[in-house]
């Protein structure tokens, strides 16, 4: 009887310690799964969150940086070639009536044109050439080109491109002013994925 | 009892696991902070630059409309917290809600020697600040009335 009680014992302590042995190896149970799906639940989430994060802020300063480069450079080559170039300005193609020269009926002249396309400059030379907003990009044209050239990329819109001369007094020399807005070319209306400069300036013509 | 302890992590195991990945976690939040932090320093600059620039191609333009006017405003220091441009800023340094877009202070000191100066020099800084470090963007130049 007793032996019959401890062989029973012994093989229930068995089975017990088979059963345990069984379920650790082969299964989880649902606690453990749950635990372990929670915390990569928790984990990929913040992970991706990051990696958006980071990603936002290199768009960000990537379009920053594309829109000052591009902005810049229209800048400094409208300036250098107005500034070197320019003698007289005109407002039409026909180059007859000049505007800030000096012989205008009152001073101070000015003269203004919203996107360029009625705003032409001619050398000592007789060359003409002239900048204007087309489509929302800066083109520059000249008698010795073949075909306007444009100095933004498609990367860019620039709006709001204004240029006007000023002539105080027949023999003071003629400024010209431009502003523009350059703007990231993106259909996007959020803070985070736009991004637009204003530039400003004024060139005094050296040779007028 | 023997074979049970074969299938288990130890508390050592365990513990020496955890830390070995929570330091590898800690690393790369550090890691992405800092780059993160490094970004924004550099969107920054990047529109702190173009904020002087903006500043010193105003300064051409009033220089270029007139001389004697413009050397009346030298000898001062000016705070300029609006862009576009319209007109001279507020005359002495920033105060602390004079900010351009939310976080620059955007200053400019002219100074000459001589009563009637034919050149200007201008030293414009446009400052701000990020975490509690301040940063800045100089530009100086010299204004003459001949160019």
């Amino acid at each position: 009887m007793g032996i019959i009680k401890k062989f029973s014992i012994f093989n229930f302590q068995f089975s017990k310690f088979k059963i345990n042995n069984l379920r650790s190896n082969l299964s989880f149970t649902l606690i453990e799964a749950v635990v372990v799906i929670g915390v990569i639940g928790i984990t990929l989430p913040a992970l991706f969150a990051i990696i958006f994060v980071i990603l936002q802020q290199q768009i960000k300063i990537n379009r920053l940086q594309q829109i000052k480069k591009e902005g810049d450079f229209i800048l400094a080559a409208m300036t250098t070639t107005i500034k070197n170039s320019a003698t007289f300005i005109y407002k039409e193609e026909a180059f007859t009536n000049e505007e800030c020269g000096k012989s205008e009926s009152l001073y101070p002249a000015s003269y203004s044109d919203a996107d360029g396309k009625k705003f032409y400059f001619k050398d000592k030379n007789g060359r003409s050439f002239n900048y204007y907003l087309d489509n929302g990009k800066i083109s520059s044209d000249s008698s010795s080109f073949a075909s306007p050239i444009d100095l933004t990329t498609g990367k860019v819109i620039v709006n709001s491109f204004q240029i006007s001369c000023q002539r105080t007094a027949a023999f003071s020399t003629p400024t010209v002013s431009i502003t523009l807005t350059v703007k990231y070319n993106t259909a996007s209306t959020r803070p985070e994925e736009t991004a637009s400069l204003t530039y400003n300036t004024r060139i005094k013509l050296k040779n007028y | 009892m023997k074979k049970n302890k074969t299938q288990s992590f130890s508390l050592i195991e365990v513990l020496v696991f955890i830390s070995i990945l929570s330091i590898f976690f800690v690393a790369a939040a550090s890691v992405t902070v800092v780059s993160l932090r490094n970004m924004k320093i550099n969107e920054h600059k990047i529109l702190a630059t173009h904020y002087a620039e903006e500043l010193l191609g105003w300064l051409r333009n009033e220089k270029e409309t007139d001389w004697n006017t413009f050397v009346q405003n030298s000898n001062n220091t000016y705070c300029f917290h609006e862009t576009p441009i319209s007109d001279w800023g507020g005359l002495g340094s920033c105060d602390v809600d004079d900010k351009l877009a939310i976080i620059f202070k955007r200053e400019l000191v002219l100074s000459h020697v001589g009563g009637s100066p034919t050149q200007i020099n201008v030293k414009i800084t446009v400052s701000w600040s990020d975490t509690g470090i301040d940063y800045s963007v100089p530009l100086s130049t010299v204004l003459t009335v001949w160019e």
